[in-house]
C-alpha cells in the first residue's frame, strides 16, 4: 500500500510520451512516424514537416505540458483553500478579469490604450495578466482585511460577475471583427505560441509550482480547519496569500497565452483524489501534475481531431471531458464534499 | 511542581479589546506542571471562550496569560505549536485521510518544509497510537471511523505534537458513556505518565469530580471558582454552579439524583 502511488506515478509518466507522440502525429498534415523520428535525428529533407514540427507541434505539446500542470494545481489550491468541491483555478475572478483586459483591448481596437497596441498575441497576453492581476490583488486586498475565507470567495465571484458585465458592455458596442476575435480568444487554444511566450509561461509556472510546494503543509492542514493549522504553527494570513499569489500566477499565466481553459483545473483534482484514494498533498501535488499533464494532452490531440483538417476549440473539449466526470462525482459519490 | 500557565487578570469576551463585552469576571490562576484541570459548567457560560483564549485563538479583552513565563501573546503561531496542542469539539469532514497520515499532521511543527517523515517520527506518531490503543486503525481512512475512533484519534494527533500542555474543548460530546469513561481514563493516564498538563471542558460533572486535579467551575454568578473535586464539594460551590429543582447533588456518592419528592 506504501508504493502503490508510485507504480501510478510511472504508469503516469509512461503515458506522456505515447500522448506527445500522438500530438506530434495527429493534426492538418498527417506526418508518418518514421519522418517523425528522422526530422528530430536531423536526417530528414521535408523542411515543410520540419517547419510544422518545429514551429507548430512542438510548441503546442510545451504548452500542454505547462498549461496542464499548471491550471490543475491552481484549481486544487482553490479547493482546498476555499473548501469547495466545485472551486476551481478560475474561481476568484481570475478569468474575468483576465477576460477584461484582453476585452478592453480587442473590443475597443486597442483604442483605450491611446491606439498605442497592435493587437497581437503579445498585447492580448499583456492585457489579459493585467486585467487577471487587477482582479487578484482586489481579491488579495480584501483577504489581508477579512478574516473570513468565504468572504473573500464571494468578493471573488461578485468581482468576477461585474467584469462580466463590462465585457457585455462592450461586446455590445464593438464591431463584429472585433467580437470575433474576442470570442475566439474566449475559446482557448494552445496553437499559435511561439518559443519566447513558452519561456515566458515556463518561468511563470515554474514560480508557482513552487510556492505551491511551499504550501504543502498548510494544504494539508487546512483539512482540519484554520483553529487546528494555528495550532500547528501556521500563520494563516501568510499561507492563504501565498495560496492566492501561487494560483493566481499559474491560472493567470496560462490564461494569457492560452485563452481561458474550462474544468480541467476543477476535474484533475478530483480524479487524483479517486484514483489515489488519498488527500495528503504530499501525495496529490506530483500526481494532479502528471494527470494534469496527460489530460491536457489528450484534449489537446482530440481538439485536433486526428485525421481530418478541422480544428476544434479547446475549451468546448475539455468541457466535453469534464462535465460527464462532475456528474459522476456529484451524483456516484454522495460524500464529494467531505472528500476534499 | 512546577508553574506552567499564569492566568492574571484575564477577561475574556467577545468584542474590540479593552472595550468588547465581558462574559465571565475576571480570571485569575496558576496552572501547574502535570495537572488534569477539569473545566465545568452550564452552556453559554464561557467554557470554550476561556479555552479559546487561552490558546490563543481569540484575544483577552485585558489582562495576561503566561506560558512558561513568556506572555500568550509574545508567541508565533510556530513557537505556540511547540508549547500547547488542541482537540476540539467541532465535526472533521475528511475522507481520504488515512489514520496514520492524520496523527502525522501532529509532527509537521518539527518537519521541514516537504513534511518529510523521519525515522524519529514515525515512531512517535506509532507510540501516540498505542497510548491510544488505536494502532490497529492506522491504515483506516478518518472518515469511515466512528465518533468515538475519531476522537482518539484527534487525540493521539495532539500527543504526537508532544506538546507540554493539550487542550480539549468538549472531547466527549457525541459519544456513548463507555467511549466517554474510555477517552476520560486515557487522558488522566496521560497526564500521570507523561507530566502532560490537560484542560479539558467537559459537560461529565460525575467523571470530572473523580478524576480531576482541579475543577474550574463556572458559577452562576460568572465567577472560575478554582478548587480540588474534594473541596468544591464541601464549600458548597457546586451546589451554586448547578442549582436546579429537578436534580439534587449527593455529596456522599458524588452524583446527581433526581428529586424524588416532586
Amino acid at each position: 500500500m506504501q508504493y502503490s502511488h508510485r507504480n501510478k506515478w510511472f504508469l503516469l509518466i509512461g503515458i506522456i510520451p505515447i500522448l506527445v507522440l500522438a500530438n506530434l502525429f495527429f493534426g492538418s498534415v498527417t506526418i508518418p512516424l518514421t519522418e517523425i523520428i528522422e526530422v528530430f535525428n536531423g536526417d530528414s529533407s521535408n523542411l515543410a514537416w520540419e517547419m510544422i514540427l518545429f514551429e507548430s507541434r512542438l510548441p503546442r505539446v510545451f504548452a500542454a505540458i505547462l498549461c496542464g500542470s499548471a491550471i490543475s494545481i491552481s484549481g486544487f489550491q482553490m479547493q482546498v483553500l476555499f473548501r469547495n468541491p466545485l472551486a476551481g483555478p478560475y474561481i476568484l475572478g481570475i478569468s474575468s478579469g483576465a477576460s477584461l483586459g484582453v476585452s478592453l483591448l480587442v473590443l475597443t481596437g486597442g483604442w483605450l490604450f491611446g491606439g498605442m497596441f497592435v493587437i497581437d498575441d503579445w498585447s492580448i497576453a499583456l492585457a489579459s495578466t493585467l486585467g487577471a492581476m487587477l482582479i487578484l490583488l482586489l481579491v488579495f486586498a480584501t483577504s489581508i482585511r477579512v478574516k473570513d475565507i468565504m468572504t473573500v470567495l464571494i468578493v471573488g465571484i461578485m468581482l468576477g460577475a461585474l467584469t462580466t458585465a463590462i465585457i457585455g458592455v462592450l461586446q455590445y458596442f464593438s464591431s463584429s471583427d472585433q467580437l470575433k476575435s474576442f470570442v475566439i480568444w474566449t475559446l482557448g487554444s494552445l496553437d499559435g505560441i511561439n518559443y519566447n511566450e513558452l519561456f515566458i509561461l515556463s518561468i511563470a509556472v515554474i514560480i508557482g509550482l513552487v510556492l505551491a510546494l511551499f504550501q504543502l503543509k498548510p494544504l494539508n492542514l487546512l483539512l482540519m480547519g484554520e483553529a487546528y493549522s494555528k495550532s500547528m504553527g501556521i500563520n494563516l494570513v501568510k499561507s492563504r496569500l501565498l495560496i492566492i499569489l501561487s494560483a493566481g500566477i499559474l491560472a493567470g499565466s496560462v490564461t494569457a497565452f492560452c485563452g481561458p481553459i474550462g474544468f480541467i483545473g476543477i476535474v484533475v483534482p478530483h480524479l487524483c483524489r479517486v484514483w489515489f484514494q488519498t488527500s495528503n498533498a504530499r501525495i496529490l501535488i506530483p500526481s494532479i501534475v502528471l494527470l494534469g499533464i496527460n489530460i491536457m494532452l489528450l484534449s489537446d490531440c482530440i481538439a485536433h481531431l486526428p485525421f481530418s483538417d478541422l480544428v476544434l476549440p479547446l475549451n468546448s473539449i475539455t468541457a466535453i471531458l469534464g462535465i460527464p466526470i462532475i456528474f459522476w462525482m456529484v451524483l456516484g459519490r454522495k460524500n464529494i464534499s467531505s472528500n476534499l | 511542581m512546577k508553574e506552567l500557565i499564569n492566568i492574571d487578570k484575564l477577561l475574556i469576551g467577545y468584542g474590540p479589546k479593552n472595550e468588547g463585552c465581558a462574559i465571565m469576571a475576571p480570571i485569575s490562576t496558576v496552572v501547574y506542571e502535570g495537572e488534569f484541570i477539569c473545566l465545568i459548567g452550564e452552556n453559554g457560560k464561557g467554557k470554550s471562550t476561556l479555552l479559546k483564549t487561552l490558546s490563543g485563538n481569540l484575544e483577552a479583552l485585558s489582562g495576561m496569560v503566561t506560558i512558561n513565563g513568556r506572555n500568550l501573546s509574545d508567541y508565533k503561531n510556530q513557537e505556540l505549536s511547540t508549547q500547547l496542542s488542541l482537540v476540539l469539539t467541532d465535526k472533521l469532514s475528511i475522507g481520504l485521510i488515512t489514520v496514520f497520515d492524520l496523527v502525522a499532521f501532529g509532527r509537521y511543527p518539527f518537519t521541514n518544509w516537504l513534511a518529510k517523515i523521519s525515522k524519529k517520527d514515525d515512531s512517535i506518531i506509532t507510540e501516540s497510537l498505542k497510548a491510544c490503543g488505536i494502532e490497529g486503525l492506522a491504515n483506516r481512512y478518518f472518515g469511515n471511523l466512528s465518533d468515538g475512533e475519531k476522537q482518539k484519534v484527534l487525540i493521539a494527533r495532539a500527543i504526537a505534537q508532544q506538546t507540554p500542555i493539550i487542550i480539549l474543548d468538549e472531547p466527549l460530546n457525541h459519544l456513548d458513556l463507555i467511549n466517554k469513561v474510555e477517552i476520560f481514563s486515557l487522558l488522566q493516564q496521560l497526564c500521570r505518565t507523561t507530566n502532560k498538563t490537560i484542560i479539558i471542558s467537559t459537560h461529565q460533572v460525575e467523571l470530572a469530580l473523580q478524576a480531576a486535579d482541579q475543577l474550574w467551575l463556572i458559577t452562576n454568578d460568572h465567577q472560575l471558582s478554582v478548587s480540588t473535586p474534594d473541596d468544591a464539594i464541601t464549600n458548597g460551590v457546586f451546589d451554586k454552579a448547578f442549582k436546579s429543582d429537578k436534580v439534587t447533588f449527593d455529596k456522599q456518592s458524588k452524583t446527581f439524583q433526581l428529586r424524588t419528592n416532586l
